[in-house]
């Protein structure tokens, strides 16, 4: 098999390949240089170089910067290695022959090869070889077998191997000079085993004109004179192992010479004639094993390219059915090697190698036409090579076989290893696989045989995707970053975490006709109402509240009417309620030396009812002369406080400090209460004035406070309350003192507090003395004081009379008027419907 | 569990000063102690108006300033605010006197808070008779028959006697019905008031409750 490197990576490629399987770019460009060739600038092509990898040693393309087998730089400052350069500009004429081969050209290059001066290569490898050893490099570092071998790159006689350096096995092939070199024979103990099965392969026999298979003509192990066979297929095909097929290496045998590779070489010893084996124009694949473990096609090549004597080759070597051939032909001539395993003979076969062989028994059908003419092993060899109709699988490597799976067409129980296969062998073997026959397409310019692989060989050959694989088309344009604007590069944020958006649309509304047909209905009432509306705005019309104004005015009259209009129309009263008496009894009885605290706990708001209140019981008490001490718990009570005493003293001559004193606001609410009823000194430093009265010694040195230090010392409390809140914290907070206690309180507030006031009847001295609620009960309460009533109290009298009378009858009537046209609505609603 | 000091040093304050304070009821040696810590209350209730004062002129400034719905209505508070304030400090003027019975201090309670008060307290009456004149507007019911019926009897009982219109018993019924119904909720009232007022004495007692602090 032939190696093409690409054009564009320089990795190796299969001949047989059109575009390469590392960058899959066209290897077979037209107008690109062939592999291992160079393109300059002046249309000229150069030959590549071969760079050795510091590392492993390996060759590599100079136009390489890294070595493709172990990627070590190669063109480091530490690289010793020099390329070895062909001609810088090589014209077309001066190509090798090999290279002229293939572009169809003739006659053989005389430049010789001269490898890089290097450091040591596997012996396997060619290294150069020519008339003289190659500039600078030492002699031993070259394999000696190797030396005499000739090809592209030396084009001349196979130089002389030094003696003693030469396996004894390649002694015998074309690739030494036979004068100078007598091979040692070599005995049955010296081939390894591995070796002596295989049949045929280094006991080539002179094979009938039409029957050298072209790989092996052109090997140089057949003899000079012999000619090609006529019926040689004409491989020039990419599968042809054109590297091997240069030149029929002549052996040169001597006395030393072992048989068997005297027989390899037909027993006449010719210069070689031709092209050394191995290409090293193209770089050796790495596949190819060490001399530890000669690979069958290379027994196959060397054993067909020596003829031996039938007399002295050994058994193995005649089983496999060589005969004395004719030296193949070479260049254009020369035909494809055939890697198909010989059949070896029943004794000598070993057991692996008669299973293989057995196994890959091709049908009739499948054998080529040629093969009447081939010797058994080759037959057996190309028999091995599964068809495309054999095939069960496409081409797959037997390494990439699941362990336990084995194909459909493995038959292990009929694995022959009673002895001689090893396991690994076994379980390598391709038993079920296939390949696309490759069409032999001849390389343009060359007319070479494609040569058939071994199973295992071609189970390595890359495997077409026969599935077509979309190329994969990234146009993601990135939009964040400094590498927005770009494409083909990698996403900033993972597309798992992108939002996306279902394209199913779960939202769907299903309903049925007739709901779309209501829909719509609804729709169309709707549109028609907003264009039906009228866009002018109308003119905002002031609402009168007839019904309030009327109200009003029926209020005012009643409220005005009894005193403007009817003075006399509400008499005073003339009776008084019980507990009014009891409060009027209770002020009457009160000692005029002793103060009388007075809770003007009521807001300016209810002092038109309280104000009537107090005037009637604190007037009383004014008549009476009693010294007054006013307080409130209440912010602005302080203030209505003192507007109550100032109208009283008026009217009563009260002196002020003497009679009367406004102590102000009592903090506190009920705690101000519980502590001025346990300790009233305390309560207060100063008047509601704000007076503190040191010139006389202090307030409570005042003559109406000099005897007053706690509630006990007061004579009477008098309760002016608008709330029962109030009314109940005095009540509460003074419990259990003995002083009595009057309650003033609104109309409202009455019967919230009635129930301290009976509750204290039953007691034999009542501290809830006396008891007078609301404007009835002043005006009850100074009924039976006998005060004069002025002229102002008759006309709130009046009022309060009309007022409470329009109220009710506003209530009752008005009600019962909107009760009646209620009813007559509903009652003509109901006619209606 | 997070403990704050400040929370502890209240709530101790607290509950002891109430307990002493029921204690006192009980025991005579503690009413000294009771009348101390009542004095004691009095300042603080005194201390708390004026941080009422301050915090309202605070509400309304803010409102004020960042004209809030409504923010005309806290301009006038600010400016009685300020009235009253300059009424009071003009009793420094010499012959003028006290704060609070100077004579600018007596025109603006006479005139304004007096005023004001009974304009509101007149309204509050008319909006009463006007809602009750409209009660029957609506479908009528029982409880709304008995209201108004309740009602026009009380104003009648209440009213003053017209000469030569006979009561026709209205104003007995009227005070039986402020002295026994309405008593009688009345101490319903009280006695759920006396109940209320003594699990929330009880709460406090216990820290239970503590309204001033969290």
């Amino acid at each position: 098999m032939a190696v093409i490197r690409c054009p564009h990576c320089g990795k190796p490629n299969p001949d047989f390949v059109e575009t390469c399987q590392y960058c899959e770019q066209p290897i077979k460009d037209t107008e690109s240089p062939a592999a291992g060739e160079a393109a300059l600038s002046d249309g000229t092509i150069r030959k590549s170089l071969i760079l050795r990898c510091p590392n492993c040693g390996k060759p590599n393309p100079d136009f390489l910067n890294q070595c493709q087998f172990c990627d070590t730089p190669l063109k480091s400052a530490g690289a010793a290695q020099t390329p070895q350069p062909g001609p810088e500009s090589e014209p077309a004429a001066d190509l090798p022959d090999w290279l002229r081969a293939l572009r169809g050209e003739a006659a053989a290059s005389d430049a010789p090869f001269t490898p890089p001066a290097s450091e040591a290569t596997h012996d396997w490898e060619w290294t150069g070889a020519g008339e003289a050893a190659p500039a600078g490099e030492p002699a031993g570092e070259i394999p000696d077998w190797l030396k005499g071998a000739t090809g592209p790159f030396t084009g001349g006689e196979p130089g002389p191997a030094p003696a003693g350096e030469v396996p004894d096995w390649l002694k015998g092939t074309g690739a030494l000079a036979s004068t100078e070199q007598p091979s040692e024979p070599v005995s049955d103990q010296e081939i390894p085993d591995w070796l002596k099965g295989a049949t045929g392969a280094l006991t080539p026999e002179p094979a009938p004109a039409g029957e050298v298979p072209d790989w092996l003509k052109g090997t140089g192990a057949l003899p000079v004179e012999s000619a090609p066979p006529s019926g040689a297929p004409d491989k020039g095909a990419p599968g042809a192992s054109t590297a091997f097929v240069e030149e029929p290496a002549e052996p040169a045998l001597g006395a030393e010479t072992p048989d068997w590779l005297r027989d390899l070489s037909g027993g006449e010893a010719a210069p070689p004639v031709g092209q050394p084996a191995l290409s090293m124009e193209a770089p050796l694949p790495a596949i190819l094993p060490g001399p530890e473990d000669e690979p069958d096609f290379l027994n196959n090549l060397r054993g067909a390219a020596t003829p031996v004597v039938e007399e002295e080759q050994p058994d193995w070597l005649k089983s496999l059915g060589l005969s004395e051939t004719p030296v193949p032909p070479t260049g254009s001539d020369a035909p494809a090697l055939d890697f198909s395993a010989p059949a070896p003979s029943a004794e000598e076969e070993p057991d692996w190698m008669r299973t293989l062989r057995d196994e890959a028994a091709p049908p009739a059908e499948a054998a080529p036409a040629e093969s009447e003419a081939e010797p058994d092993w080759l037959t057996a060899l190309r028999a091995d090579t599964p068809t495309a109709a054999e095939s069960a699988l496409p081409g797959t490597s037997p390494f990439a076989l699941d362990l336990g799976d084995l194909p459909p067409s493995a038959e292990p129980e009929a694995a022959p290893a009673p002895g001689g296969e090893p396991d690994w062998l076994a379980a390598l073997r391709p038993a079920a696989m296939s390949r696309p026959e490759t069409p032999a397409t001849p390389v343009e310019g060359l007319e070479l045989a494609q040569g058939e692989l071994p199973s295992w060989l071609a189970a390595m050959r890359p495997v077409e995707v026969e599935r077509m694989i979309e190329p994969e088309a990234d146009d993601y344009e990135e939009k964040v970053g400094i590498l927005s604007g770009m494409r083909g590069v990698l996403r900033a944020e993972p597309s798992v975490v992108l939002p996306g958006k279902s394209a199913v649309n779960v939202h769907t509304l299903l309903y049925t006709e007739a709901q779309a047909s209501q829909a719509e209905a609804l729709a169309a009432m709707l549109l028609g109402d907003k264009a039906t509306a009228p866009a002018g705005r109308r003119k905002a019309r002031l609402a009168v509240p007839w019904e309030r104004w009327l109200v009003t005015v029926v209020i005012l009259f009643g409220l005005l009417a009894p005193p403007l209009l009817l003075p006399s129309l509400f008499p005073r009263p003339t009776r008084a309620a019980p507990e009014t008496l009891a409060a009027f009894e209770v002020v009457e009885g009160l000692p005029v030396d002793r103060p009388v605290l007075v809770a003007f706990d009521y807001e300016p708001a209810h002092a038109g009812e309280l104000g009537l209140l107090a005037d009637a019981v604190v007037g009383h008490l004014a008549r009476r002369g009693v010294p007054l001490v006013a307080v409130s718990t209440s912010l602005t009570g302080a203030g209505v406080a003192q507007e109550a005493l100032d109208r009283l003293t008026a009217q009563n001559a009260y002196s002020e400090t003497v009679s009367v004193i406004n102590l102000g606001y009592l903090p506190g609410g009920p705690i101000g209460i519980l502590q001025f009823s346990l300790d009233a000194r305390a309560s207060f430093a100063a008047d509601f004035r704000g007076a503190r009265y040191e010139d006389r010694g202090g307030l409570w040195q005042l003559p109406v406070l000099r005897a007053v230090s706690t509630l006990d010392d007061f004579g009477a409390v008098v309760v002016l309350s608008a709330t029962a809140e109030g009314a109940r914290a005095w009540i509460e907070q003074t419990q259990g003192r003995p002083t009595p206690m009057l309650l003033a309180v609104g109309a409202g507030v009455a019967p919230l507090v009635r129930p301290y006031y009976e509750a204290e009847q039953s007691a034999a001295q009542p501290r809830l003395a006396g008891f007078v609620g609301g404007v009835m009960g002043a005006a009850q309460y100074e009924a039976r004081a006998g005060s004069p009533v002025s002229p102002s109290a008759d006309f709130f009298w009046q009022m309060l009379g009309g007022g409470l009378w329009t109220s009710a009858l506003l209530l009752l009537f008005g009600n019962l008027a909107h009760g009646a046209l209620q009813a007559l609505r509903r009652s003509r609603t109901k006619r209606k419907a | 569990m997070k403990v704050r000091l400040g929370n502890v040093l209240s709530t101790s304050v607290a509950v002891g000063v109430g307990v002493l304070a029921l204690l006192a009821y009980f025991v005579d040696g503690l009413a000294a102690v009771r009348v101390q810590l009542l004095a004691w209350g009095g300042l603080l209730a005194a201390v708390a108006v004026l941080i009422g004062v301050l915090n309202l002129l605070r509400v309304h400034t803010r409102k004020m300033t960042e004209q809030t719905p409504g923010w005309p209505y806290s301009l006038f508070t600010f400016l009685g605010f300020l009235l009253a304030l300059i009424a009071a400090l003009a009793a420094f003027l010499p012959g003028q006197g006290g704060p609070t019975t100077n004579i600018f201090s007596r025109f603006l309670f006479q005139h304004v808070i007096e005023a004001t008060s009974a304009a509101l307290a007149a309204l509050l009456v008319f909006i009463l008779i006007f809602a009750g004149y409209r009660l029957m507007r609506r479908p009528p019911t029982l409880v709304t028959v008995v209201f108004l019926v309740t009602a026009a009897v009380s104003l009648i009982a209440m009213a003053p006697e017209v000469v030569g219109l006979p009561d026709f018993g209205l104003r007995d019924l009227g005070r039986w019905l402020s002295q026994v119904p309405a008593v009688a909720g009345a101490r319903g009232l009280a006695l759920g008031i006396a109940l209320g007022i003594i699990a929330t004495g009880l709460r406090l007692l216990l820290a239970l409750d503590r309204p001033y602090g969290d």
